[in-house]
Formats: C-alpha cells, structure tokens, sequence
C-alpha cells in the first residue's frame, strides 16, 4: 500500500503549503499529473475525510487542508503551463458546482485535465446560482457542461439544473461528477446528453474513446 | 421518555447504548424536534463516527458532528458532541452547535476564494486574448508572396518557434500546391533567433516542398544560422542566396 497520499495530506494538514507543493513537484517529475490527480492528491483528501470520521481531526483542519491543497494546486498548475499560441481542439468546458455547494477540489482537477486536454475551459467555482450559471453558458457556448456535487442534499438542485441544460439548443453533453456520482445510484439521469463520471479515470477513458458522436464537432 | 430541565441552556440527551433517547432538555426538542433515537438527528456521513464513538467503553469523548438538515430550507450544522457514561447502560450527551461562528468563517473564506477565482478568470481571459493574439501574429509571419508565374516568396518574421512554425506550416504547403509554382525563395533577412523545434519543423517542412518538386533558395540567412541549418542535413540541392535583390534579379527578370 502506497503511503504517499497521507505524507501530502499530513503537510495539507500542517499547513505547509511549501512542503506541499515540493512534495508534488517531486512526483510529477516521476509521474503523470493524471496519477498525481487520481492516485495522490484524491486519496489525501479522501483521507482526510476519514481522519475526522477517526475523530482526530475538525472541520477548521479541513478548512486549512482545503487552502493548502487548493493553493499548491494552482501553483502547480502555472509552474508547469507556459502561454502557448495555440489551443490542440476547438472544444469548449464550462465547470462550476451547484449551489450552495462548497466542495470544489475535485472539479479544479477536473477543470485542469481539460485544459490539459487542449481544451478551452471556463472554471466558475463552486456554488454558482442558476441564473449566473445560464448567462455563462448561453455567452460561452461550450460543447461539454461539468457539474460537481458532493453532499447528498444537493440532488433536487441537480436535477433542476439538468433539466434547464437539457432544453439548449445546441445540446452540449452534460456531465456530472463529484462525490454524489460515487456514492449514489445517478444512473436514471443519464441519456445521450447526460453522462455520469465516476472519477478521473473514467474521463481520460471518455477522452480516449468515448468522445466521437458524444459533442458536435462544428460548435 | 421525558424532557427534563438542565442547568446550562443547551440540547441535552440522555440515552442508552442503542442510542433511544430516555430524556432531553428543551434545547434539545427546539434544535431537532421529539426524536425516539438519537442516531435520527445526524447526516448520514457522520454515522460511522457516531458509532464508533458512543460507545460504553469509551467513557468519556468529545466529537464533531454534523446534523441532518431540518427540512429542504434548513441547511447542514455542524455541532461538538460531549458524552460521559454513567455507567455501562446510560449515556449523558451533550451538543454544541457551532455554526455560527464556523459560518462566519465559512463565508468569509468562501469570499476570499471567489474573489481569487474571479481575479484568477480575468486573467485567464486576458491570456486567453493573448495566446489568439499570438496565435494570430504565427500565421502572419510566414505570408506567400506570389512574385511571377513560377515563383513565390515567403518572408519569414521573428524568432523561428515551433507554434509558429505549426501556424504557418498547412498553409505553406497548401498554397506552395497552387498551379505552377516550383520554386520558393524563403526570406530569412527577418529572422530573429532560431528555436531548435521550430527549426526542425521549418527544415522538415522543407524537405517535403523539396520532395513534392520545388526548387528551394533560402535568402538572406546569417552565417551562425546557416550552420545551424546546415546540421539538420537538408537536401544538397537547396540553394543559398546572400539577398533578396539577387534573387528577384535572378528569377523575376523577365
Ligand atoms: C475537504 C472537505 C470539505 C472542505 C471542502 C473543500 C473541497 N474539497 O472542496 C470543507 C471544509 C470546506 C467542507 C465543507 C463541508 N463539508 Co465536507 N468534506 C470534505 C472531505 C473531507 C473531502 C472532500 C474532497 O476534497 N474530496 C477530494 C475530491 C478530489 O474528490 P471528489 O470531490 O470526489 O472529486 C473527484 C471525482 O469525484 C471527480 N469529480 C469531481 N467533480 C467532478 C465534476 C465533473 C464534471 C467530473 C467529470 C468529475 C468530477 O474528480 C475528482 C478527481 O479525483 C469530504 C469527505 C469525503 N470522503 O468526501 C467531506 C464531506 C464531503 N463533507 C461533508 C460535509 C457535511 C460538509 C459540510 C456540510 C459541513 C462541514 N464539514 O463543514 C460543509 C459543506 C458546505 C457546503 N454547503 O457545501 C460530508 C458530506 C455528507 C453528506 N451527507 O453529503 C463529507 C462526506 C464528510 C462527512 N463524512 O461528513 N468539506
């Protein structure tokens, strides 16, 4: 068993944003990012979650662990992004979590495989309303539509927002993901333009393989 | 199963090792209603800490919780739990809701974070204008010049990079396939530094003008670039012109 997912999330914990992100330079010099998404960081925050269901840790540790890995993650990010002059695809993403929902550093991720992709990303944040969410959309047009939820309540809000999307015009493929994709039984939401994403290895096997027929490729 | 009156002001709970409420304050019936068990007042993700918390043999403890939400308004608190057992039956619990001030902190971390993310968004914006702009400026840099009926010229602009080189590149061979154009002068009089990608992109690039029949001159290169160049091993045939006045004068004169 690997033990290099609670390493990070002990310096998440301590609040060592410096210590965080060596530690992550180290092993993206030895792996792929994907892995380091999947493998690494997911898991510290998974453990996490399961240090304070030990009763060894609070939500303020959380709080902290969150800002810690939220800010290495974006260091990260720009540290290995040159501005290049061109994108690979003409594709489109627009992310964002439903509202009132906080839980973000998932779809960050996602937001950054995207890109990684050669695609053009609008990551709006967690907690976006319905109507900030629509004007967005309807400015950017984009060909894939990622929503990230984790508590259980938010599924009324879900399938709202669903329905709205569903009814554009130039259908986009909706995707859903988050902890609620996980744990709950999603399957009665997917179609053709509702797809449900288990994890990150199930979205770099849709980019492998899945996407022909999925998204237009005029838009 | 009765209310009782406690001495400080906050839900109280008396239960036994199954969790059935035997007793509770007033604070108690206010924060979550007459409940039977107590197990009914959690979110579900905080049930696996419950119970591996309460539990006689662990006689006194202190957890965080959540509690579910009241109704579809009602949001999910987060309280501290104080348990003491009395005895291997009975339990005393104690819940402090704290959301208040874990709210406040909450929204403002939230605050801080949207800003960020919004500064974060302009910028991003702002390098997504200049990575067209760049784009934009790529493909200018390398236009064909159509000099006479079988001759055409293209002036190459800037550092030689390999995004540049990929901007220009299906345009060069595209046009280069027009009707009866068989020799290009490629103008390096422009040229700033030379980028080992792009470079080989460029030569690459040349190499299959050259193999498709066109005759190559490259014009105007420096003698350190020439070498460079020359490294990449291109085809012998390519002809090394020192200006463009040279070469107009030598093909264009008609
Ligand atoms: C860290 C954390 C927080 C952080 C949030 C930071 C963040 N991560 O964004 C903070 C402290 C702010 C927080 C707040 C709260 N949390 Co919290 N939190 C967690 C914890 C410990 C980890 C979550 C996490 O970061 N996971 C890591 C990410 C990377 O995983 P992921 O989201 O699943 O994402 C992956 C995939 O699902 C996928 N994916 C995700 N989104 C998308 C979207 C698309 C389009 C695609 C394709 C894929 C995709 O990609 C990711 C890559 O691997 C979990 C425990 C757990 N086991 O989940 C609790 C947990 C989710 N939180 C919980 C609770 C109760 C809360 C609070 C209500 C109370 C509190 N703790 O203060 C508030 C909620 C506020 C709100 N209104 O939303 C409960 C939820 C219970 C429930 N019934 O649903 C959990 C399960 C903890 C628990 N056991 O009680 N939390």
């Amino acid at each position: 068993m690997s033990v290099q997912h609670k390493q990070l999330a002990q310096y998440f914990l301590n609040g060592d944003e410096d210590g965080a992100l060596d530690y992550m330079e180290e092993l993206v010099k030895v792996h792929s990012k994907a892995f380091l998404y999947q493998e690494i960081i997911t898991p510290a925050m998974y453990y996490i979650g399961e240090l304070w269901e030990q009763n060894k840790i609070t939500v303020a540790d959380e709080h902290l662990a969150t800002a810690i890995c939220d800010f290495s993650l974006s260091r990260l990010e720009s540290e290995l992004k040159p501005i290049k002059g061109k994108h690979q695809t003409n594709y489109k993403a627009l992310l964002f979590g439903v509202e009132d929902e906080q839980h973000y550093i998932g779809l960050k991720m996602v937001a950054d495989t995207f890109k990684e992709q050669g695609w053009r990303v609008r990551y709006l944040g967690p907690n976006l309303s319905m109507e900030h969410s629509m004007s967005q959309i309807e400015k950017f047009r984009p060909d894939v539509i990622g929503l990230s939820a984790a508590l259980s309540y938010r599924l009324p809000v879900l399938k709202k927002v669903l329905y709205r999307f569903m009814e554009l015009e130039w259908k986009p493929l909706v995707m859903i993901g988050g902890r609620m994709a996980k744990k709950f039984q999603l399957d009665e939401f997917e179609s053709a333009q509702v797809m449900v994403v288990k994890d990150l290895n199930h979205l770099y096997q849709w980019f492998n393989e899945g996407r022909e027929g999925a998204i237009n490729e005029t838009s | 199963m009765k209310q009782v009156e406690r001495v400080f002001p906050l839900p109280y709970y008396r239960i036994n090792k199954n969790f059935f409420i035997y007793a509770y304050s007033k604070e108690a019936c206010d924060l979550h209603g007459v409940k039977e068990h107590l197990l009914d007042i959690f979110d579900e993700a905080s049930l696996t800490k419950v119970k591996g918390t309460i539990k006689p043999e662990i006689q006194k403890a202190s957890l965080e919780v959540h509690l579910k939400p009241l109704d579809e308004e009602d949001s999910i608190k987060t309280a501290d739990m104080y348990v003491s057992w009395e005895n291997d039956l009975y339990a005393e619990v104690l819940l402090h809701v704290k959301d208040e001030r874990l709210s406040k902190v909450t929204q403002t971390l939230t605050q801080l974070r949207s800003r960020l993310n919004d500064t974060n968004f302009e910028l991003f914006e702002e390098k997504e204008k200049l990575e067209e702009a760049i784009e934009q400026s790529n493909r200018l840099s390398a236009p064909f010049i159509v000099l006479s009926a079988d001759t055409a010229m293209i002036p190459l602009f800037g550092d030689i990079t390999i995004e540049k080189m990929h901007a220009v590149e299906d345009s060069l061979l595209k046009s280069s396939q027009r009707e009866g154009i068989d020799r290009l002068l490629f103008d390096f009089t422009a040229v700033g530094e030379f980028n080992r990608d792009g470079i080989h992109v460029l030569t690459d690039m040349m190499k299959s003008l050259f193999y498709m029949g066109a005759e190559i001159i490259i014009i105007g290169i420096q003698p350190h670039q020439a070498k460079q160049l020359n490294d990449l091993k291109l085809p012998l045939e390519i002809n090394y012109m020192h200006s463009l006045q040279q070469a107009v004068a030598k093909y264009c004169a008609q």
